[in-house]
């Protein structure tokens, strides 16, 4: 099974994780939900592969 | 105030075990198939509480000119109902679930405490334990809701059946305690042994504050959890969430021993010697036993 860390990289440069994720479809609609909300407009989301 | 905090589906509606549960040729999750009929009926229980978390909100509406005094008589109500652990917050958008609406100021958070003398009981006493104590928590937190609505301010309440309230984040604010290296939210006198009951609420109340008390440190070295986890599912490493170091299980590994046996796991929360303090002699009857079967048993 894939799995990716999303990464929520703020306007301030503060990096958090959103949480791990088991396919990038599963991940990307998570994206696009934070993407909607007006608190989130400044920040980039980044998928991260966890050390093997 | 909308959410930020993905959830996570249970059983079928979450696709990572869906397609194990198809991976294995079957249509249902094995765990869930095979709930005795006194599971199923604290199951029931929240489900029907989950009918009555809103209602009419008393017009007379009595003025809180002393938040101290309402906060003590909220958290005494909540002990009367049954609650162990109280604490309240200011509700944030990293508590709610992502893109759900809650139109409330702040959280309390009433849980109720598990029985750990179960854990010698084995895996059927110990989910016959926590589905009680649901059962326990859905009831309390419908009746602080609807007591709170009588004041004549709304309130929800939040349970097993009916919620868009995320635990874990909430018990850190209210200060119960910090997040342990098995995902779970330990508490210095119950480890992580309580379950969720919770009320959002525009009633003024005080507010607590986040604790620690070295729980993360010991985590550090620690690593019991992990030697004990069947589906070696708890990490090594951590990652940060606003600002709060957590470790994220990997659900491929935890589902074939918590979902897909019959047999339930709460083998990371109940090896933890954050239970030591209140349960000394049955934790130590407890790891000897697990020593004696080896620790990571049952292993398929
Ligand atoms: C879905 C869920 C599960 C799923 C997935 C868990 C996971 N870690 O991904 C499964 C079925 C595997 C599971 C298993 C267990 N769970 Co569970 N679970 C939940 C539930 C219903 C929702 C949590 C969620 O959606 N997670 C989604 C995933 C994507 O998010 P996550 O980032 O991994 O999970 C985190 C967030 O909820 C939260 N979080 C998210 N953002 C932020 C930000 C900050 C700042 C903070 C502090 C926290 C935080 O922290 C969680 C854990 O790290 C909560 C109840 C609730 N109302 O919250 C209980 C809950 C977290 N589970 C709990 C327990 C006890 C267990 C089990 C021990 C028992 C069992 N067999 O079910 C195992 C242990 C597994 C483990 N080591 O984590 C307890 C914890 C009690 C406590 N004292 O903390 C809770 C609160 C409720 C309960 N069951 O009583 N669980
Ligand atoms: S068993 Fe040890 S490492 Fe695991 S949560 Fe408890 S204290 Fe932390
Ligand atoms: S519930 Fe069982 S399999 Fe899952 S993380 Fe805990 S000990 Fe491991």
């Amino acid at each position: 099974m894939d799995k990716f860390y999303l990464q929520e990289r703020r306007p301030d440069g503060e990096v958090s994780t959103v949480g791990l994720f088991y396919s990038r479809e599963e991940a990307e609609e998570v994206i696009a939900e934070l993407r909607e909300l007006p608190d989130k407009q400044g920040c980039e989301y980044v998928l991260v592969r966890p050390p093997e | 105030m909308r959410g930020t905090t993905p959830r996570r589906m249970q059983g079928m509606a979450d696709p990572v075990l869906a397609s194990m549960v198809h991976d294995l040729g079957m249509e249902e999750v094995p765990h869930y198939a095979s709930r005795t009929g006194t599971v199923v009926g604290y199951t029931q229980r929240w489900v029907e509480n989950a009918k009555f978390r809103d209602g009419p909100v008393n017009p007379q509406r009595v003025e809180v000119t002393d938040r101290s005094a309402m906060t003590a008589r909220i958290k005494a109500k909540a002990r009367e109902l049954g609650a162990d652990l109280v604490g309240i917050c200011r509700l944030t958008p990293t508590m709610i679930d992502l893109g759900k609406e809650v139109p409330h100021e702040f959280v309390i958070a009433a849980c109720v405490t598990e029985d750990y003398h179960k854990v010698l009981e084995g895996a059927d006493a110990v989910e016959e334990e926590a589905m009680r104590v649901y059962a326990a928590c859905a009831d309390l937190s419908t009746e602080l809701a609807a007591y709170i609505r009588d004041l004549g301010y709304p309130a929800w309440a939040h349970h097993n059946g009916v919620r868009e309230v995320q635990a874990i984040p909430v018990f850190y604010q209210v200060g119960f305690g910090e997040l342990g290296r098995h995902g779970s939210l330990i508490n210095e006198k119950y480890g992580a042994d309580f379950r969720p009951g919770m009320v959002t609420t525009d009633l003024p109340l005080d507010v607590d504050e986040p604790r620690e008390f070295g729980v993360q440190d010991f985590c550090m070295n620690c690593n019991v959890c992990m030697q004990n986890c069947p589906g070696d599912a708890i990490p090594e490493d951590y990652v940060v969430t606003d600002g709060i170091k957590r470790w994220l299980i990997d659900l491929e590994k935890c589902y074939p021993y918590s979902r897909l046996r019959d047999e339930y796991c709460h083998l990371c929360v109940d090896v933890c010697p954050y239970n030591v303090r209140s349960h000394r002699t049955t934790f130590k009857t407890f790891m000897k036993e697990r020593k004696r079967i080896g620790y990571k048993t049952p292993k398929y």
